[in-house]
């Protein structure tokens, strides 16, 4: 553990010092494999904790899976985007991916919140570089909110961490651990309990692009090179799932449980809400998919509030929107450069410029609707069942009626740039074939979701939710 | 002592919440910065740990009383306006929202007694970040959002120090936020932002929408 994040350092100050594109290739993959040398230790010394502050648990190897699988071809889509596109401040681009990364696997591992705390907090510098990338006005902008928002979040979170730290202050355990606060929540006062509940889910809410602070999120990934909006709708967004998941664990046992769920059924009804009206209003592409990801991040967030077999649920649905939100933001970029725009109305016909684009963009959008057999089909399917068993009609009815809302302005958005009639002139860019079959393939990991019925994945998501 | 210390800084509160000039602004940050030290000063110097006090004293004394006054003074010297011309609400609006907070933060603090934290601290943090989120939510120009943001920060480190005199630890977390956000966004303001727009309102960041 303390190598990799020893290597990964060395490797970000190597990749900024010697500042050469081929350099910060072969960096780059040695980061790979660090990264996957690092899995591969993580489910060797399943259940081990390192370093006394970084736990090989079911939670953070599942994360730690994911992000291996997206970024790889994060790297590979980036390196073409900066080859091919954008000559600007390669060195520092991918210095910053690498720095997201290595803060990110620091949130999963961390058994400590005030170790987790420290990696968000680094991953809002490490982003806000990215985000930056282009140097523009709205660049400017997006960074500047970004920055902004999320240390106004950050505060919060830490004002909650100071509240569950009064309740830990004269124990002799380290300070701040899952497992020493789990025991010392069940006694503690739960006045206490429910402001550092607040506090934390606003402050990580900026992460995990949720109701109230989502609207950061969306405008960053709106401004961000695509590679980096994959990665913020995936791999940044499970790191704030993880927040908060990890806190509603501690929660869980105590008298306070119950309502810290219903908090979060709330957040995720609102986020689903506001998700849908700007779903049907955006006519930005990339906006749409930032949209997307408040909608599915708000559905995970009732998952994990209804509980029982919905926290499974909360599991696949993480899972499979990795693969089809990483593969749909890659995407984005081909259309980009086949129309230049990123404005849906001015697309359509790229069935007949770019089919194999064309098909994932079809596939993907399926997927992300829940149409079977995307891995999303079976989440929903089961956060509705445990929604009925649980008798929550009304949060059934509104959801399912909030829910078609999505999937017309998905399908009808994202298809019309399929068929519709073009009012731009295609650039006619030639699109790399090989970058396209990366995107196919994490379709298909999304789809082979559907697919689990049991196996070491399965035990690996029974054991997080244990 | 400390109770002085308190209470001048729970002033600087509601002062801060009808001020216009950018200036007063200043003053009263630095202010607050120099309160924090004398607290900070006072609250740990019984605690046993000499090097963490000696960090947590000198960081306060060099951020927040010296550095970040002098980087909004740079801010506010390249502004061509002085005071803030555009509120969001009405200044004796914001008095009577601070107001509410303070008396919130007073149930509040009341409610959630712990034994060894001091009623009074907590209800002067807890005003202070409901003073700060006030601030940024009625102005439209961006320097008092910053002021917002490290009224906010310098409530979050008055609930540190409470609760840190028995979690040292706790309290170096909390600097970590301070170098953290001070230096980043402050630097990205005053390289970037304050560049480009010399009287900043966040209608000129409001291009990103749908």
């Amino acid at each position: 553990m303390l190598y990799f994040f020893i290597i990964s350092v060395v490797l970000v100050g190597l990749m900024l010092s010697i500042r050469k594109p081929l350099a910060c290739k072969v960096l780059s993959g040695l980061f790979i494999t660090n990264l996957i040398a690092l899995l591969v230790r993580a489910y060797a010394s399943k259940g081990q904790t390192e370093l006394a502050y970084f736990t090989f648990d079911g939670t953070a190897i599942i994360m730690l899976s994911l992000m291996v699988a997206v970024a790889i071809p994060a790297y590979i889509h980036s390196f073409y985007y900066l080859t091919h596109e954008s000559d600007r401040g390669i060195p520092l681009y991918i210095a910053g991916l690498t720095g997201l990364l290595t803060s990110l696997v620091g949130v999963y591992l961390s058994n400590n919140l005030i170790v987790l705390w420290v990696f968000m907090e680094a991953t809002t510098l490490t982003v806000s570089v990215l985000i930056y990338h282009h140097r523009s006005t709205h660049a400017l902008e997006a960074t500047w909110k970004y920055i902004f928002v999320s240390s106004i979040g950050i505060a919060l979170a830490y004002m909650g961490i100071l509240f569950l730290g009064t309740i830990v202050s004269n124990s002799g355990d380290i300070p701040l651990s899952y497992k020493g606060l789990e025991v010392l929540a069940a006694s503690a006062n739960p006045a206490y309990l429910r402001i550092a509940f607040l506090f934390i889910l606003v402050g990580f809410s900026t992460k995990m692009e949720l109701f109230p602070m989502h609207t950061v999120g969306i405008d960053a990934n709106t401004i961000a090179p695509p590679p980096i909006s994959a990665v913020m709708s995936t791999l940044m967004v499970n790191g704030g799932f993880v927040a908060i998941y990890r806190l509603l664990n501690i929660l869980d046992g105590t008298i306070v449980g119950q309502w810290a769920s219903n908090v979060l059924i709330l957040s995720g009804i609102l986020s689903v809400i506001i998700a849908a009206t700007y779903l049907l209003k955006s006519n930005n592409l990339k906006r749409l998919l930032a949209y997307s990801t408040l909608e599915n991040m708000g559905l995970v967030a009732i998952a994990l509030g209804i509980g029982g077999v919905a926290r499974y649920a909360a599991f696949i649905h993480i899972i499979a929107h990795t693969f089809l939100k990483a593969a749909l933001f890659f995407q984005v970029r081909q259309v980009r450069n086949t129309f230049d725009t990123y404005e849906i109305s001015k697309m359509g016909g790229y069935i007949r410029h770019y089919s194999a684009g064309a098909l994932v963009l079809m596939l993907g959008t399926l997927g992300i609707v829940a149409f079977p057999p995307s891995g999303l089909f079976v989440s929903e399917l089961t956060i509705f069942k445990a929604m009925l068993a649980q008798e929550r009609w009304i949060l059934f009815t509104v959801l399912v009626l909030v829910l078609l809302c999505c999937v017309y302005a998905i399908v009808q958005k994202l298809l019309s740039i399929l068929y519709a009639k073009e009012t731009v002139k295609p650039t006619g860019f030639k699109l790399s074939m090989s970058l396209t079959a990366v995107q196919y393939l994490l379709i298909g990991l999304a789809f082979y979701v559907f697919f689990f019925k049991d196996g070491f994945v399965m035990n690996l998501i029974n054991e997080a939710i244990k | 002592m400390n109770l002085a210390i308190i209470v001048l800084f729970g002033v600087t509160l509601m002062y801060i919440s009808i001020a216009e000039r950018f200036a007063t602004y200043l003053k009263l940050v630095a202010l607050q910065g120099v309160l924090l030290f004398f607290l900070a000063f006072s609250e740990l110097s019984g605690a046993n740990d000499l090097a963490s006090l000696i960090f947590v004293v000198a960081e306060t004394l060099i951020f927040k009383a010296i550095a970040v006054p002098v980087l909004l003074r740079n801010i506010v010297k390249k502004m061509k306006v002085a005071k803030v011309h555009a509120k969001a609400v009405p200044a004796f609006y914001s008095l009577l929202l601070v107001l509410v907070a303070m008396g919130v933060s007073v149930v509040l603090g009341d409610m959630l007694k712990i034994g060894n934290i001091e009623k009074i601290f907590m209800i002067t943090a807890l005003f202070a970040v409901f003073t700060g989120l006030i601030l940024v939510i009625t102005h439209k120009k961006i320097f008092p959002h910053l002021v917002g943001f490290l009224v906010l920060e310098n409530g979050v480190f008055m609930f540190s120090l409470a609760v840190g005199s028995e979690m040292p630890f706790l309290v170096n977390v909390g600097i970590l936020l301070d170098l953290f956000a001070s230096v980043l966004i402050l630097g990205v303001f005053a390289s970037r932002i304050g560049k480009r727009l010399n009287d900043p309102d966040v209608e000129d960041l409001s291009s990103l929408k749908d």
